[in-house]
C-alpha cells in the first residue's frame, strides 16, 4: 500500500486503539498489531503528531513504582475517527464502481 | 543488549536533540522494555525486540528534522538570517529561486530549513501543502538590489531525509555537498555550475546550460546530468541503475564511476577516463569523428552491462580497471 496513505491509516488505527478508554505504548502496539503491523518505533512518531494535532493529551501515572506514560483520545481524535468512517462508505462506493459489480 | 547500554546508545544518538525532547524518548524506550519484562520477557529478550538504538536515533533525528515541534514558521537568527522552516512532516521539499546562487548540505541538527538574509525575505513566499514544503524566492529582475539579496540561499536537509528535494535557479550556481536523501535529488540551473559533492540519494536529475557540472562520490540508482557547451566531469560515483552524462561542445572526463549502464554524450569534445568495472562486462558502442576510439564497440548481449559513448571530432580514450590506476601509468 502507498507510504502515505498507510501513514494516515496507522494514525487513525492508533487513535482507535484508545477509543474506549486510555492506554500506553506497549499496549497500544499489541492492540494495534492484531490489525496491521506496528513496532514500537513506528508508534512513537504516530504518538507525537497525533499530541501536534491536539488529537490526543498524555499524562503519567504511577504503575509497579514507576512512572507510565498514558494516552487520551479528545474529542477532536474521536471526530477524526468519525471522519475516517465516513470516508469509508464513499470509499466502499467507489471500490464497488472499480470492481465493476453493480452497486 | 541490556537495558542501560540500550538507553545509553541511544541517549547518544540524540545528542543534538532538545534536553526535553531527547528525555521523552528514552522514556517511551524504558516503559516499552519494563512493560516487555512485565509481560514475561527477559531484560534481553526485551531489549531485543526493538530496533537496534542506532538505527532508532536515526529515524528520530529525521522525524524532528521534519516535525517542528516549536518555533514559528520563520525566525530571525543571527546576523540579520532568516530561517524557514516547515511545520508538519514532509516529504517533499522545492526550492526556486532566479539568479541567486543555491547551496544545499546536511543540516546540522537535522532540521529542515532553508536560510536567506534578512533582506532576502521581502521576495519569499513558503508554503506547507499535503507533505510538499515549497519555498519560493523571486527577487526583482531590474534594477539594483539592495547588499545582502547576492548571497547564495542554503537548504539544508537531515540526514537520511525520507524524501525529494528539488533546487533550482537560473543564472547562478548550485552546489550540494554531503547530502543523503532516500528519493530523488533534482538541481537545475541555467548559465551556471552544478557541483554535487558526497552525496548519496536514490536518484539525480542535474541540468545546466552553458556551464560545467561536477560530480564527486555520489552514490545512488540513477543520475543524469545535462548540459551544454561546456565539460562534465565525474569521479568516484557509484550508480546501481544507470548514469548518463550529456553534454555538446565540451569534454566528459570519468575517473573511476561504476555502474551498468553509462552513456557519455558530446560533440566536438573528448570522452576520456576510466571506468570501475571490468572491460568484459561491459557491451560497448563507441562512436566519433576524424578521431579515435580507444574502445571498440562490441555488442554481446550476455555482457550484463552497457557502455556507450559518443562524440564527434574528438577522441575517446577510456579505459576499464579494478582500482585507480598509478598516476605513474
Amino acid at each position: 500500500m502507498d507510504a502515505q496513505r498507510k501513514k494516515g491509516l496507522l494514525d487513525v488505527c492508533v487513535l482507535a486503539a484508545l477509543r474506549s478508554q486510555p492506554s500506553y505504548g506497549y499496549r497500544i502496539v499489541r492492540d494495534v498489531s492484531a490489525c496491521v503491523a506496528v513496532s514500537e518505533s513506528t508508534l512513537y512518531p504516530i504518538l507525537r503528531r497525533l499530541e501536534t494535532n491536539g488529537f490526543l493529551t498524555t499524562y503519567t501515572q504511577q504503575h509497579n513504582g514507576r512512572q507510565r506514560r498514558y494516552y487520551q483520545i479528545t474529542d477532536a481524535g474521536l471526530g477524526r475517527i468519525r471522519a475516517f468512517l465516513d470516508e469509508w462508505d464513499e470509499l466502499k462506493r467507489i471500490y464497488t464502481f472499480v470492481k465493476g459489480e453493480t452497486p | 543488549m541490556n537495558q542501560q547500554t540500550f538507553l545509553n546508545e541511544l541517549a547518544a544518538g540524540l545528542a543534538l536533540l532538545r534536553p526535553d525532547d531527547r528525555r521523552q524518548v528514552l522514556d517511551y524506550y524504558a516503559e516499552m522494555i519494563l512493560d516487555g519484562i512485565e509481560g514475561g520477557l527477559t531484560e534481553e529478550g526485551a531489549v531485543a525486540r526493538l530496533e537496534p538504538p542506532e538505527q532508532i536515533a536515526a529515524r528520530i533525528r529525521v522525524e524532528y528534522g521534519g516535525l517542528c515541534m516549536a518555533g514559528p514558521k520563520t525566525a530571525q537568527g543571527p546576523h540579520g538570517v532568516l530561517e524557514y522552516r516547515p511545520e508538519g512532516v514532509v516529504q517533499a521539499v522545492e526550492l526556486a529561486a532566479r539568479h541567486t546562487g543555491l547551496r544545499l548540505r546536511p543540516s546540522p541538527d537535522g532540521m529542515l530549513r532553508v536560510l536567506l538574509s534578512a533582506h532576502q525575505g521581502q521576495w519569499v513566499t513558503a508554503d506547507e501543502y499535503e507533505g510538499v514544503y515549497r519555498l519560493s524566492y523571486k527577487p526583482p529582475l531590474l534594477g539594483m538590489l539592495p547588499p545582502g539579496c547576492q548571497q547564495d540561499i542554503v537548504l539544508e536537509l537531515p540526514c537520511g531525509f525520507e524524501g525529494t528535494a528539488g533546487a533550482k535557479t537560473s543564472c547562478a550556481a548550485i552546489c550540494a555537498e554531503g547530502l543523503s536523501l532516500t528519493g530523488k535529488l533534482s538541481l537545475h540551473t541555467s548559465h551556471s555550475a552544478i557541483k554535487a559533492k558526497n552525496c548519496a540519494c536514490s536518484s539525480f536529475s542535474l541540468g545546466t546550460s552553458n556551464s560545467s557540472i561536477t560530480l564527486a562520490g555520489l552514490t545512488g540508482q540513477t543520475c543524469n546530468a545535462t548540459t551544454s557547451n561546456s565539460r562534465i566531469a565525474a569521479a568516484g560515483c557509484h550508480f546501481a541503475g544507470r548514469l548518463h552524462l550529456t553534454t555538446s561542445n565540451g569534454g566528459v572526463r570519468v575517473e573511476g564511476v561504476a555502474s551498468p549502464d553509462i552513456a557519455l554524450t558530446t560533440s566536438n569534445g573528448a570522452i576520456k577516463g576510466w571506468i570501475l568495472g571490468s572491460e568484459e562486462d561491459y557491451s560497448v558502442s563507441a562512436h566519433t569523428s576524424n578521431a579515435r576510439s580507444s574502445l571498440p564497440s562490441i555488442a554481446d548481449a550476455a555482457r550484463p552491462n552497457r557502455l556507450y559513448a559518443a562524440t564527434s571530432n574528438a577522441k575517446i580514450r577510456l579505459g576499464f580497471a579494478q582500482a585507480a590506476p598509478d598516476k605513474a601509468g
